[in-house]
C-alpha cells in the first residue's frame, strides 16, 4: 500500500516537473528570438565571430540607385577587420583596414592614407548595447518571419517608428547572428541604402598580413584624432566664442543632443558640431565662421552653403529633399 | 472595402504615410497594391517637388521685342510660316485654340521626355556640377574636400555609437564628399 502511494506521488511529481521543464524551455526559445535579443545577439557577434564575405553596398536617392560597390571583407574577431573594394572601376584598390582602435581608409585614386584614432571596438560594443534598450522603447521591433540570404537561414528583424514607418529591415544569420542584409529607409519609407552579403564563409583561413597596412611610398598621410569628449551646448557656444542657429524644422523624431556637443578644429578653424538624433540614427550640424562665401555643395548625405557669415554642414541619413528642407529652417 | 477608403486616403495625403490612421497604415502592410498606389503617389509628389523652377535671363523679353519685325517691315519667316497655317487675315479662335493645344501638348510631351531622359541624375546635376575639379578649385564652393572629408571622419564616428551602424566599410561608400 504504502509502496503505490509512492509511485503514485513519484509520478505526479515527475509529471509536473515535466509540465514546468517544457514550458520554461518554450519560453527560453521563445527569449532567443525576440526581436531585442537577436539584435543584442547580432551586436555582440562583432566581437565574437570571424568571417570573411562579399557583398554590395548600394546607395539610393528618391528610389533611384546612384551607386554600387562591390566589396570583399575579412572580419577576424574580436576587433580586426579589412574591407577591400572590388567594383566599380573608379573604387577598385580602396581599402580599409582596422586593427583595436587604430583605423586605416586609402585611396588610390588620390593616393591618400588617412589614420583614426577611435574608441575601442569592446567600449563601442558596451555603447551600443546600452543604446539598443533606448531604441527599443522608441521604436517598434518586429520578427517579421525567415528568409534565406547568402545561402544561410536568417531572421528577418523590422524596425519602426511609433507612427509605423519603417526605419530599418535587417536579415541576421540564424546562427551566427551575423547581419547578412541590412535596408534602411527614408521618413518616407523609400530605400536609401542596402547592404547585402552574397557569399559568406565563418571558416576562414587570413592570410599572414591580411590585418597590416603600410601607406605606399609617396602616399599622403593624414591623421585624425578622437574628438575630444562631448560637451553640453552652452559650454561649446562658449568655447568656439558664438552662438549656435539651430534649425526650426527637424524630421519627425529627431532632437538635438544638447549634452553632445562639441568644438573640433577643421583645417584649423574651429568648427561648433551639433549632434540631432532619433535614437537610431544621426545628423550632425556643423557651423563655423565663413572664410568667404562660396557655392552650395551638395555631397553624397551632406550639404554646405554659407549665410549670415557662417560656414554650415548638414550630414546624415536623409534624402536630399529633407537635407533642403532643414537648411531653409536654419536662419543665422 | 478597405481598399476603395485606403485609395481615397492615400490621394488625399499624397501617400504620406505620417497622414495615415493606424487602420489605413496596418492594411498597407498587406494589401500590396495599395501600397503600389501610395508609392506611385509618392514619387508624382516627389517629381512634382523637384521640377525646376525655370526663370528668364534679364533682359530676354527686350532682346524679343527689338528682333520682332517692325510695322511695314517684309515678314519674316515666323509670319510667313503663321500666315500658312492660319491664312486667313483674322485668326479664327477655333483654329487658334486647336493650334494652342497642339503646341502646348508637343511642349508638354517634349518637357516631359527631356524629364525621364533627366531624371536619374535629376539629383546628381547638383553633384555634378559643383566638384572642385570641375569649377577651377575649391574657392568657388563652401567648403573644400579636405575640409569636407574631416568633417564626414567625424559624423562617422558619432554614427559608428549608433547600436544598429553600418561598419565602416558600408559608410565609406554612403558619405562621400563629391
Amino acid at each position: 500500500m504504502k509502496i503505490t502511494h509512492i509511485v503514485g506521488n513519484l509520478s505526479r511529481i515527475a509529471v509536473i516537473c515535466t509540465v514546468f521543464a517544457t514550458i520554461a524551455s518554450v519560453q527560453m526559445a521563445e527569449a532567443e528570438t525576440t526581436p531585442l535579443s537577436i539584435l543584442r545577439r547580432s551586436i555582440n557577434a562583432r566581437t565574437t565571430v570571424s568571417f570573411t564575405g562579399l557583398r554590395t553596398v548600394v546607395v539610393f536617392e528618391n528610389g533611384q540607385r546612384v551607386r554600387e560597390v562591390r566589396q570583399r571583407v575579412y572580419s577576424q574577431a574580436p576587433d580586426r577587420m579589412r574591407v577591400e573594394f572590388l567594383t566599380p572601376e573608379s573604387e577598385r584598390g580602396r581599402l580599409h583596414v582596422s586593427v583595436g582602435s587604430i583605423r586605416w581608409d586609402y585611396h588610390p585614386n588620390t593616393n591618400r592614407a588617412v589614420r583614426i584614432e577611435a574608441p575601442p571596438v569592446r567600449e563601442k560594443i558596451r555603447n551600443r548595447l546600452d543604446e539598443l534598450d533606448r531604441i527599443a522603447q522608441t521604436m517598434t521591433l518586429q520578427h517579421a518571419g525567415r528568409d534565406t540570404i547568402a545561402g544561410r537561414p536568417t531572421h528577418v528583424i523590422k524596425i519602426y517608428t511609433a507612427e509605423g514607418v519603417t526605419v530599418q529591415k535587417s536579415w541576421i544569420d540564424g546562427v551566427h547572428f551575423v547581419s547578412l542584409k541590412t535596408q534602411r529607409f527614408d521618413g518616407q519609407e523609400n530605400l536609401r541604402s542596402s547592404t547585402e552579403y552574397t557569399e559568406i564563409s565563418y571558416e576562414p583561413a587570413f592570410a599572414p598580413g591580411t590585418f597590416d597596412f603600410e601607406p605606399p611610398r609617396g602616399c599622403t598621410v593624414v591623421e585624425s584624432s578622437r574628438p575630444a569628449e562631448p560637451i553640453s551646448l552652452a559650454e561649446a557656444e562658449r568655447k568656439v566664442g558664438f552662438s549656435a542657429v539651430l534649425p526650426e524644422y527637424l524630421p519627425r523624431g529627431y532632437s538635438l543632443q544638447r549634452d553632445r556637443a562639441n568644438v573640433i578644429e577643421v583645417q584649423g578653424q574651429k568648427t561648433l558640431w551639433l549632434p540631432f538624433s532619433n535614437t537610431m540614427e544621426t545628423l550632425s550640424l556643423f557651423q563655423r565662421r565663413a572664410r568667404s562665401t562660396g557655392d552650395v555643395h551638395q555631397g553624397s548625405r551632406s550639404i554646405t552653403w554659407t549665410d549670415g557669415g557662417f560656414c554650415f554642414t548638414l550630414m546624415g541619413p536623409l534624402s536630399r529633399t529633407e537635407m533642403r528642407r532643414i537648411k531653409q529652417s536654419i536662419e543665422p | 472595402m478597405i481598399c476603395k477608403q485606403a485609395q481615397e486616403d492615400l490621394v488625399g495625403c499624397w501617400g504620406c504615410a505620417d497622414e495615415l490612421s493606424s487602420e489605413i497604415l496596418s492594411h498597407l502592410e498587406e494589401c500590396e497594391q495599395c501600397r503600389h498606389e501610395a508609392l506611385l503617389l509618392r514619387e508624382t509628389q516627389v517629381m512634382l517637388h523637384s521640377l525646376p523652377v525655370e526663370r528668364a535671363p534679364e533682359g530676354l523679353t527686350a532682346q524679343i521685342m527689338d528682333r520682332l519685325p517692325h510695322e511695314g517691315q517684309q515678314a519674316g519667316w515666323g509670319e510667313r510660316i503663321a500666315r500658312w497655317l492660319v491664312p486667313e487675315r483674322r485668326m479664327q479662335w477655333g483654329r487658334a485654340a486647336a493650334l494652342g493645344a497642339a503646341l502646348a501638348i508637343a511642349i508638354a510631351g517634349g518637357v516631359y521626355w527631356y524629364g525621364q531622359e533627366q531624371q536619374t541624375p535629376l539629383q546628381e546635376q547638383v553633384v555634378a556640377t559643383t566638384p572642385a575639379s570641375e569649377t577651377g578649385g575649391d574657392e568657388r564652393l563652401a567648403i573644400t574636400d579636405a575640409e569636407l572629408d574631416e568633417l564626414i571622419l567625424k559624423h562617422q564616428m558619432l554614427e559608428m555609437s549608433q547600436p544598429l551602424a553600418d561598419d565602416v566599410g558600408v559608410g565609406l561608400v554612403v558619405y562621400t564628399s563629391r
